[in-house]
């Protein structure tokens, strides 16, 4: 294996740079968001964020405490009833509609998991589908006045509008023509943010180990002392509630729930959101639900021409190359996108532990490459491949073809990777200025912080460009 | 309580339980061999209904616009024998599946096996509303559907096609049950759904024992869509309804029991019409209620299903 193109010793100066870069990144991610996109695409994004926090709440029962449960579409849709019903007919806010909806999602979770966590494996499974299924018709009962709760079958709309006030006018976006769904994409990420932070440290946490431990071996977590019912009951209603909070977040954004749309579907979507994203790691359920959003939103553009017949991704065909995804991702990357990523973060960064002497296990110069340094072409390498995927992806934007067109779209994404050709540039050129690099790699680092650096000023000109044109 | 309309609402309900009994057969085969839910049993039984359909009325267009559907030959075929056809294309797609999907993924978890099927009935699904439209089709019946078509037992009517599924039905079983014990294949499958690894210690070709089940349940699949294909009319979705209530039907009767599998079918199918008709807080909206606490109060008693084996826990 090659050396990746960083290495650095856990928690030393350099390691936090990397960490800021990271964040930074995110940062950017998040701020672009509301500014470039159009409405309808923050929309979509905010469906995607409300979608990743319910994967995150099934991730909970299936990645981390191994219950195969597929039901939680019912739970959103608890939520999402329970907020519709306190915001329009109770004239609730819906900041104080959160806790209710909270502890009704937790005691759902319990009455469902206290019956369903006695059956195991795929009798769960089984169990769980019941529950999605049933529930879009139970929302219809016309008995204790659910159906006058609920709309019944027209659903329930929610006239209160969302819109920034005053004090909350500098965030970026809530002004102007995309300003009630700017805004509500910022109460979005904000609340994905602390629901991450809970759910982090709940994972850290003495019950969140034994839930782990329970995955790992049933038999061995009761053997050490753990009390199984409890944790798993537990377990599954903290998932419910967090559910239930993702309904919230969608009755928030759409303004409007209807039992229809909490069906099997919406439970299989949440299913491929987790499988995708990465089955039980946190950062996998947020690509999940983008993942999911943005690939249906990419193939409902295709159009291929076969001869008499053109396949339209508009129609059913969505769903098919769903099915394929799902299937190829379950052969060929079983971790999901996480772990694809964390290949290549492998061949950029390597972060090496420390000993409990404060010393790396290994010293950090041993991983230096030798006399030929392979480090410094591989930045340029980067910096270079920036570019020339830019202008191949921009002209093969010219084809009019949805495969094309991602590939180019993804093609021009690799621009992003400009700074931290830089970054590993000048590490090198600070370890030649040490004496520990030969002359020769002077040239390719020196390209390389030279490209890196245009790139970096392309990617925040462009950036920039957007905004303004889109202001 | 009136009799007369009691044995009607029986008679009624047994044409769907004979339904429901087949797709769950078909479930509780594949489980018992590979030990996998098949959530896409019921999309591959529509897609066999939809090979019925295109061998008995030919070629057909899509409902707007002509299709990829217009370049399969279609021969006029007698129902019986496009039926048969249909279940032999069915048996074909369901080894293939075996072969090309399941098998390669070895001992994989229970989340990748269950992915690949959900993978499947998206798949599926989606393929037949791009072939042949999202609208439902005409389907043929196969047994006289008419006015007049029906026994008289003390005064309540038995349908023609209610007797004649369940016929089908049983004798498919029959075939079944004699496959399984008097040929050297089915003595091969028995082995497997055993023990995979003590059989293949013996000499069985664990592999294509596995694809014989597979197409077993296939056929048992396309059975079922073949014969509902009348009375629920062939969509895409056709089945997805259908095959909660087998899952439930499954479930209740124990996974991995056959025995279960039928005696299920029948209580979800009995539920589905009796409680509604004779509980008045329920009405047919929630038909499917009954069904799905049945099964979860059932599960509650017994995990492992009314006949299913208890699964002993080892360390």
């Amino acid at each position: 294996m090659s050396t990746p193109l960083v290495v650095v010793a856990k928690d030393s100066a350099e390691h936090k740079k990397w960490k800021y870069a990271q964040w930074l990144y995110l940062a950017g991610f998040l701020l672009l968001t509301p500014l470039v996109l159009e409405p309808f695409e923050i929309g979509k994004m905010n469906r995607a964020l409300v979608l990743s926090v319910a994967i995150l709440a099934v991730n909970l029962v299936v990645g981390f405490n191994g219950m195969l449960a597929l039901g939680h579409s019912a739970f959103m849709g608890i939520g999402a009833f329970v907020t519709a019903s306190m915001v329009q007919d109770e004239n609730w806010d819906y900041w104080q509609v959160i806790p209710i909806v909270l502890i009704v999602g937790f005691i759902m979770g319990v009455i469902i998991g206290l019956p369903a966590l006695r059956v195991k494996g795929l009798y769960l499974a089984l169990v769980t589908i019941a529950q999605a299924a049933v529930f879009p018709t139970l929302v219809n009962i016309d008995e204790l006045g659910i159906a006058a709760r609920t709309g019944g079958p027209n659903g329930k709309g929610v006239s209160e509008e969302v819109i920034a006030p005053d004090f909350l006018q500098w965030l970026p976006g809530v002004t102007g023509a995309r300003g009630g769904s700017a805004y509500r994409y910022w109460i979005i990420v904000v609340m994905i943010g602390i629901t991450l932070m809970l759910v982090t440290n709940y994972l850290r946490s003495r019950p969140g180990r034994a839930v782990l431990a329970i995955r790992d071996n049933e038999a061995g977590a009761a053997v050490y002392g753990v009390n199984l019912p409890v944790v798993k009951t537990m377990n599954f209603a903290i998932s419910a509630s967090i559910g239930s909070l993702a309904g919230l977040m969608w009755c928030l954004d759409k303004g409007f729930v209807a039992g229809q749309d909490f069906t099997f579907l919406l439970a299989i979507d949440l299913i491929i959101g987790l499988v995708l994203g990465g089955v039980g790691t946190i950062q996998g359920s947020i690509v999940g639900g983008l993942f999911v959003v943005w690939v249906n939103d990419l193939t409902k553009r295709i159009s291929i021409p076969l001869g008499l017949y053109t396949l339209n991704g508009d129609g059913p065909l969505a769903k098919a190359i769903f099915g394929l995804i799902l299937i190829l991702f379950t052969f060929f990357a079983p971790g999901g996108i996480v772990s694809l990523a964390r290949m290549v973060q492998a061949k950029l960064i390597r972060v090496v532990p420390l000993a409990p002497s404060g010393e790396p296990i290994q010293p950090i110069e041993s991983f230096d490459p030798g006399m030929e340094s392979t480090r410094a072409d591989a930045a340029m390498k980067l910096s270079i491949a920036g570019p020339v995927c830019l202008a191949i992806g921009w002209l093969a934007m010219n084809i009019n073809s949805l495969i094309v067109g991602v590939f180019a779209f993804g093609f021009r994404m690799i621009i992003l990777f400009a700074p931290v050709a830089v970054l590993v540039a000048t590490n090198e050129l600070k370890a030649h200025a040490e004496g520990k690099r030969p002359d020769s790699i002077k040239g390719p680092a020196n390209t390389a912080r030279l490209l890196g650096l245009l790139g970096t000023a392309f990617v925040i000109v462009y950036a920039a460009q957007r905004f303004i044109l889109n202001y | 309580m009136d009799l007369v309309l009691l044995l009607q609402r029986i008679f009624d309900a047994l044409f769907n339980s004979a339904i429901y009994s087949s797709l769950a057969l078909a479930l509780v085969i594949i489980f018992r061999s590979t030990g996998l839910l098949n959530f896409a049993q019921g999309e591959m039984a529509t897609f066999t209904a939809y090979i019925a359909f295109v061998l008995l009325a030919g070629p057909q267009p899509r409902l707007t616009g002509g299709g990829l559907a217009g370049l399969i030959p279609g021969v006029p075929f007698s129902i019986p024998l496009a039926i048969f056809g249909a279940v032999l294309c069915g048996m074909a797609a369901g080894a293939m599946t075996e072969r090309a999907l399941i098998r390669p993924l070895g001992g994989a978890s229970d989340v990748a096996l269950v992915n690949i099927t959900i993978g499947l009935l998206l798949a599926t699904n989606s393929l037949m509303a791009q072939w042949w439209g999202t609208g439902p089709r005409f389907f043929p019946a196969i047994f006289p559907t008419g006015a007049g078509q029906h026994f008289t037992i003390l005064g309540a009517r038995l349908r023609y096609s209610t007797v004649g599924v369940w016929v089908i039905l049983l004798s498919a079983l029959i075939l079944l049950v004699l496959l399984l014990r008097h040929t050297k294949t089915g003595l091969a499958f028995r082995a497997v759904s055993i023990s995979p690894s003590n059989a293949e210690l013996v000499g069985v070709r664990v592999g294509p024992t596995l694809m014989y089940g597979w197409a077993m349940a296939s056929g048992f699949g396309a059975l079922a869509a073949c014969l509902s294909a009348n009375s629920v009319l062939l969509e895409p979705n056709m089945m997805l309804r259908v095959l909660v209530y087998a899952f439930a039907a499954a479930t209740l009767g124990g996974l991995d029991s056959p025995k279960g599998a039928l005696l299920g079918g029948l209580i979800i199918g009995l539920s589905q019409t009796l409680i509604p008709a004779y509980v008045p807080f329920i009405g047919f909206e929630l038909s499917v209620l009954p069904a799905l606490v049945a099964m979860v109060v059932i599960l509650l008693i017994r995990p492992a299903g009314l006949f299913g084996t208890q699964r002993i826990e080892r360390i």
